[in-house]
């Protein structure tokens, strides 16, 4: 009887338990939703919703800015990078470069503690969505400002929160890299430190080299010119797919032609050593030309797959943003110049593989100069090899870009550069390591 | 115009008035109809369950397609149409493929004994009940298909839950049914209906204690029927992946749901035309509502009204209680719902009884179990203010968000 009273009573229980359920979800029905419709349905910006002191995007208003460069030195990650020069009038300094890499900032708020006019501070903004990464690098300087001067008794102006920040932050999420680029990349700066003078100068000298080397193209001395370059072409293998007829043939037919002229010499490179090099170097002895080669040349004029492995000579013009009057390419010079294989135009693109074991390890490897005036984009510019066939393996659209990101800090892979191999890499290596040091010693 | 109107009514003789083509004109005419009615309700539903479901859980729902969100089923169906029709390598594809339609078939059928006035309805089969509880059963038959030929471990388990569930079931069902069955001495809907009064305390469900129980008892066997939460265990997603449809994705899954949610249409029905008085309106007698064509609409709108406010509990059940286990889905069955079922029967003939005996009782018990439903009605309202009022909440009587 017992069960049968708990039987009765579980029946009991569940109807009860279910009306009561019911009678709670039913009241949710003449309830308000605590929905946010974020973000278009919001009563008001989800901004003013967020707590007071929410640690949101930092900004920093750089007219109050006293450029003592505490924040740069408590960043535990190195968000903030500060530069500072001295004034055009020769007075005092300015900021010349503010930048706060937002994608790397972990809000920990040390920044806007040591400040001491709140010229750091965190906003209530948070919406800094970007398809790409390097559009979170926020550049608070246009003009160079000179420092804000503390004064005794008056508390520097505070804009409204956000204000500035908004003005900075690219809103379109998906906005290119090339706008941005555009807009807050220094372009490429007047060649080389010194008067403009003796700029033209170098550039006349430059100019007049440049001549001198087209004059020279096409002679056999234009090969002696060149020490690295192996003398005679290197014995070219036969395709695969040929067959042993053609080549009968071919030979055949170079028997009736007269022996074709020596072997061109390969395209001479612009990034040429600088004339003193030039002139010490000892003009290696004409290659010869070994008889077999005829045939080789012979086979080449006749067939049409030949053209693929022969390429006609022409000037390569390196390109790409180095500034060659200013800086020669870092070539080292006591080794054999052939090793700077990424240099010359190649039939096939080496692949990574081949370029990093072709440049030389570090008995060749030549130390960046020390150049503390010229800015960091530059040198670190001149690190690259700035080679025309590069295929982007950084992912950044032009070397300049990806020295900007490295010089900025927002990019820590210095390695990326494919052209540039290993030796680039340790150049561009060595530059940062100085930076870091040198730029926080700088603060005078 | 005034054939029709007779055709309504119910006095056309198709053998005398039309030549026969016309006849299965009509009979396609009201398949398109039912098909469609019964598309579009399937679908809105969808949107509108969300949007309940939201609102019980303190938030929104679906609020962005169209206003209100309206539109969401429509964008929802889209998307299902651009869906790829996969058919997994290792399934049996001729049963993996036809397997929805059992489905969707086994509910559709039930459109067409479903009476919405004395003359609108599809057939007046004189073994409805019967035929709708043979036709859902196909449902089974299309679930246990799509399980098995999906030949992957979690949709046969949905598959074999689902069958097992379902043929347990059927036994409350047909008991529940047949307590109603026995007051109205007939199978058939609309005699059910025509059993019935106007007014709630002429229900079918205030009519004994009987059938007051065996309403409760074929609301919670008809869901557990319909694999509707708390008995969807066959589609349990937190133990089966998604149970017996795992496999499917595009259109075809979409079918099973279309039929799970039309399910809901059919329950409401059913509900309504047994227990609740169907189409009849409160003081109207059937020859009279037969001979007017207006009286007709409201009824039908009536027992629309009737259903879907079923519709509504069905939904608002979903969303209050969690999902049952295996065992105790069958303790439920086997052990509540079956003994009372068989006890009700014999209350029920026994009722019979005093219905001749004491017409002055049971007309007195009649009201008194009216009484109590408005009573339990009016008791949910009231705790659903006292859980806001002492939730410290107010009240908010906006709906659309």
């Amino acid at each position: 009887m017992a069960d049968f009273g708990q039987y009765l009573a579980n029946i009991k229980n569940s109807a009860v338990s279910i009306f009561e359920g019911m009678a709670v979800t039913f009241s949710w029905m003449f309830r308000r939703p605590t929905t946010i419709q974020y973000p278009d349905r919001s009563e008001k910006p989800v901004r003013d919703m967020i707590p007071e002191r929410s640690r949101g995007v930092l900004e920093v208003d750089v007219k109050t800015c006293i450029g003592d460069l505490q924040c740069q030195r408590v960043c535990p990650i190195g968000v903030i990078l500060i530069e500072m020069d001295k004034a055009p009038d020769g007075k005092g300094r300015v900021i010349k470069r503010f930048d706060i890499d937002v994608s790397k900032c972990m809000y920990c708020g040390f920044c806007t503690e040591v400040c001491p006019t709140n010229a750091m501070r965190h906003t209530h903004e948070f919406e800094g969505c970007s398809r790409d990464i390097r559009n979170l690098v926020l550049h608070f300087v246009d003009e160079p400002v000179p420092p804000y001067k503390l004064q005794k008794d008056v508390t520097p102006p505070t804009p409204p929160l956000g204000e500035i920040l908004r003005t900075r932050v690219l809103r379109k999420w998906d906005a290119s890299y090339r706008a941005w680029e555009s807009k807050y990349v220094p372009p490429p700066p007047a060649p080389g430190g010194g008067s403009a003078e003796a700029q033209k100068g170098k550039e006349k000298k430059a100019e007049a080299q440049k001549a001198e080397e087209k004059k020279a193209e096409g002679t056999v001395e234009a090969a002696a010119e060149q020490p690295s370059r192996p003398a005679a072409p290197e014995p070219l293998p036969v395709p695969e797919g040929i067959r042993a007829g053609d080549i009968l043939e071919a030979v055949e037919k170079a028997k009736s032609i007269p022996p074709a002229k020596a072997p061109e010499s390969p395209a001479p490179v612009v990034a040429v050593p600088p004339p003193e090099e030039k002139a010490a170097a000892p003009a290696p002895p004409e290659p010869e030309v070994p008889p077999k080669d005829h045939v080789v040349e012979a086979i080449h004029e006749e067939q049409p797959w030949t053209k693929q492995l022969v390429k006609t000579p022409e000037p390569e013009v390196v390109h790409g943003n180095v500034d060659l009057t200013a800086e020669p390419l870092r070539v080292p010079e006591t080794t054999d110049r052939s090793a700077a294989v990424d240099m010359e135009p190649k039939a096939e693109k080496p692949s990574r593989r081949e370029v990093q074991e072709a440049v030389p390890e570090k008995p060749g490897f030549v130390p960046p100069p020390d150049e503390p005036d010229r800015p960091m984009l530059d040198r670190v510019l001149a690190a690259m090899p700035g080679v025309a066939d590069c295929e982007g393996f950084c992912g950044y659209p032009s070397c300049r870009g990806y020295a900007n990101a490295l010089s900025s800090g927002g990019e820590f892979e210095h390695d990326l550069c494919d052209r540039g191999g290993k030796g680039s890499a340790d150049r561009i290596a060595l530059l940062l390591r100085k930076m870091k040091k040198k730029e926080t010693v700088k603060t005078e | 115009m005034s054939e029709l109107f007779t055709f309504i009514q119910g006095r056309w003789d198709p053998a005398v008035t039309y030549p026969q083509i016309v006849w299965p004109a009509l009979v396609v005419a009201y398949g398109v109809f039912a098909v469609t009615f019964a598309s579009l309700f399937a679908g809105i539903t969808s949107w509108y369950e969300r949007r309940v479901a939201g609102r019980m859980q303190c938030r929104i729902g679906p609020n962005r397609v169209g206003p209100q969100g309206v539109l969401q089923w429509l964008a929802d169906g889209f998307k299902a149409f651009l869906k790829e029709d996969l058919v997994p390598k290792e399934a049996d594809g001729i049963l993996y493929r036809i397997a929805p339609y059992p489905v969707f078939v086994g509910v559709f059928c039930t459109w067409v004994i479903l009476p919405y006035a004395p003359a609108v309805v599809g057939a007046d089969l004189n073994v409805g009940v019967v035929f709708l509880m043979a036709i859902t059963a196909l449902v089974v038959a299309g679930i246990i298909m799509g399980g098995w030929a999906s030949n992957s471990k979690w949709a046969l388990l949905g598959g074999v839950r689902s069958a097992a569930q379902m043929v347990s079931y059927e036994i409350p069902v047909g008991f529940a049914l047949l307590t109603a069955v026995i007051p109205a001495g007939t199978l058939s809907l609309q005699g059910i209906i025509a059993a019935q009064g106007g007014a709630p305390w002429n229900w079918m469900v205030f009519h004994s204690p009987a059938t007051f129980i065996a309403f409760f008892v074929y609301f919670t066997a008809a869901l557990a029927e319909g694999n509707r939460t708390p008995f969807d265990l066959p589609e349990a997603e937190s133990e089966l992946v998604a149970g017996y449809n795992t496999e499917y994705s595009g259109m075809r899954f979409i079918w099973f749901f279309f039929a799970e949610w039309a399910n809901l249409y059919v329950i409401g029905a059913v509900v309504a035309a047994v227990f609740l008085g169907g189409w009849r309106l409160p003081g109207v007698g059937i020859e009279q509502q037969a001979a007017s064509l207006w009286l007709q609409f409201a009824g039908a709108c009536l027992f629309v009204l009737k259903a879907l406010v079923l519709v509504n509990v069905i939904i608002w059940l979903r969303w209050t209680l969690p999902r049952l286990r295996v065992d105790q889905l069958m303790i439920m069955c086997w052990k509540y719902l079956v003994p009372a079922g068989m006890v009700l029967v014999v209350v029920a003939v026994f009722w019979v009884f005093v219905e001749r005996g004491m017409p002055g009782f049971a007309r007195w018990v009649a009201f008194l179990l009216c009484a109590t439903g408005f009573f339990l009605v009016g008791l949910m309202f009231w705790r659903a203010w006292y859980n806001i009022k002492y939730g410290g909440d107010r009240l908010y009587l906006k709906f659309m968000v």
